[in-house]
């Protein structure tokens, strides 16, 4: 149960990039949990609740913030020579990517590679059909491959 | 003090009948649970009661009286569906339980309509001298709950519990004697 | 899995939440206030079962543990409810009798 704590974090925190915000989505999912203890059925039941309720509250945090600071996937930040230096992680810059992109992208992606989770499973979360998903998925991986490639070249 | 509820269980059970009723299937609840602003959802069978009771203290007074009242039950079930207005849920939603206790070996003992709209339905199973099955359906303008306890209960044991776990206390009737003094 | 996924996975592994995170967590649903509707011992059962799922520090050897103390919750849930809804119709019974 330690690990489903983490897990819901996770989501927040890599959907979000923001600490603070995904501490505060993490809570709200488990104070809804706690609302609605009596529905969950079993422990996979569980898991599946906590990981769509924590990637939907995600989405709605990411919706609140994005009016304060709208930035189009073409211009997200590209690391400066300082972060450059300090930022020789190739997790690091993948993870910021990861935060800029689309929404749905964004959730598909964290389930494939966070949880994961298998395309069907990502439909049912997300309400949409398979075909989707996996579009979703393969735009994600292009726009990042395409991101560490052009870093590559820079460095 | 009048316990008119246990007197109809009591009569419930002097009509016994070895009918054979078919399994009560709960009625699918997708419509209610898709308007509902909460739900209680609670699904209990054999093994999982069995798996509960073994988590039971037999030092909590409430929770070995527990223990005991479930020791012979099958299972227990309860949908409750609160509502943030009125009219989310119709009749016909309530028809579909209502049908299901037409089978034989069920019988209505209790069917209260008060003023503000609050009405419930209490019906037995019955099963020898004892009750075999026990439905509420408790039909409220905002709130609908129905509970289901599948097997051997003693009425006696559902008053016991209404004294504890903050649930005020059902004054049990006074006997003949005391009676004759008022 | 291709190299690039691969790399995509370790750069979305699971982090840990920040330190005190369950307290903050206890302390807010211990500050929730009671519903109207339902009675307040339908809170604590919830809020038991809740605490039992966040705070058990169950692993997977402790799953049954878990389940069990779970079950045992929606238990006795299920019997508050009953016991609630028979203690209605039995005043109700004596409301139209009273009259």
């Amino acid at each position: 149960m330690e690990t489903h704590k983490a897990m819901v974090y996770s989501i927040g925190w890599h959907f979000l990039h923001d600490r603070q915000a995904a501490e505060e989505m993490a809570q709200e999912v488990f104070l809804q949990l706690h609302r609605n203890w009596a529905i969950i059925q079993s422990p996979e039941h569980l898991l599946f609740w906590l990981r769509r309720t924590a990637t939907h509250r995600a989405i709605d945090a990411g919706r609140k913030r994005k009016s304060k600071a709208e930035v189009a996937l073409e211009e997200a930040d590209e690391p400066t020579m300082l972060e450059r230096v300090h930022d020789t992680l190739l997790s690091s810059y993948l993870q910021r990517m990861v935060g800029t992109l689309p929404e749905k992208q964004r959730s598909a992606i964290l389930l494939r590679y966070q949880e994961d989770m298998e395309v069907e499973e990502i439909a049912q979360v997300l309400e949409m059909n398979a075909s989707t998903v996996k579009t979703h998925i393969a735009r994600g991986l292009e726009f990042l491959r395409g991101k560490v490639s052009r870093r590559l070249r820079k460095v | 003090m009048k316990q008119p509820f246990l007197k109809l269980i009591m009569v419930g059970l002097s009509l016994s009948c070895l009918c054979a009723a078919e399994e009560f299937k709960i009625p699918a609840m997708d419509r209610m649970a898709a308007r509902a602003k909460e739900t209680v959802d609670v699904t209990l069978d054999q093994s999982m009661l069995q798996l509960a009771s073994g988590f039971l203290s037999k030092d909590d007074p409430d929770e070995a009286k527990v223990k005991k009242l479930v020791a012979k039950l099958k299972g227990i079930y309860v949908r409750s569906f609160e509502f943030s207005k009125e009219g989310e849920y119709s009749a016909s939603d309530v028809e579909a339980f209502r049908a299901q206790l037409k089978q034989p070996g069920w019988s209505r003992i209790v069917g209260v309509k008060s003023v503000n709209g609050e009405n419930t339905e209490i019906y037995v199973l019955k099963s020898g001298d004892q009750l075999g099955g026990l439905v509420v359906l408790a039909i409220e303008p905002k709130e609908f709950t129905f509970v289901h306890i599948d097997g051997p209960i003693n009425p006696e044991d559902l008053s016991e519990l209404s004294g504890h776990m903050g649930i005020p206390e059902i004054v049990k009737p006074k006997a003949k004697a005391e009676k004759k003094e008022e | 899995m291709t190299p690039f996924e691969e790399d995509l996975k370790k750069a979305l592994a699971r982090v840990e939440p920040p330190d005190g995170f369950t307290e903050r967590l206890a302390a807010r649903i211990g500050a929730l206030p009671a519903r109207k509707r339902r009675p307040v011992y339908w809170r604590w059962a919830a809020a038991a079962a809740a605490a039992a799922v966040l705070f058990s520090g169950v692993s997977y050897e402790h799953e049954r543990q878990a389940r069990g103390e779970a079950a045992k919750e929606k238990l006795l849930l299920a019997m508050r409810i009953t016991s609630s809804k028979l203690q209605q119709a039995q005043h109700q019974i004596e409301e139209v009798e009273s009259h």
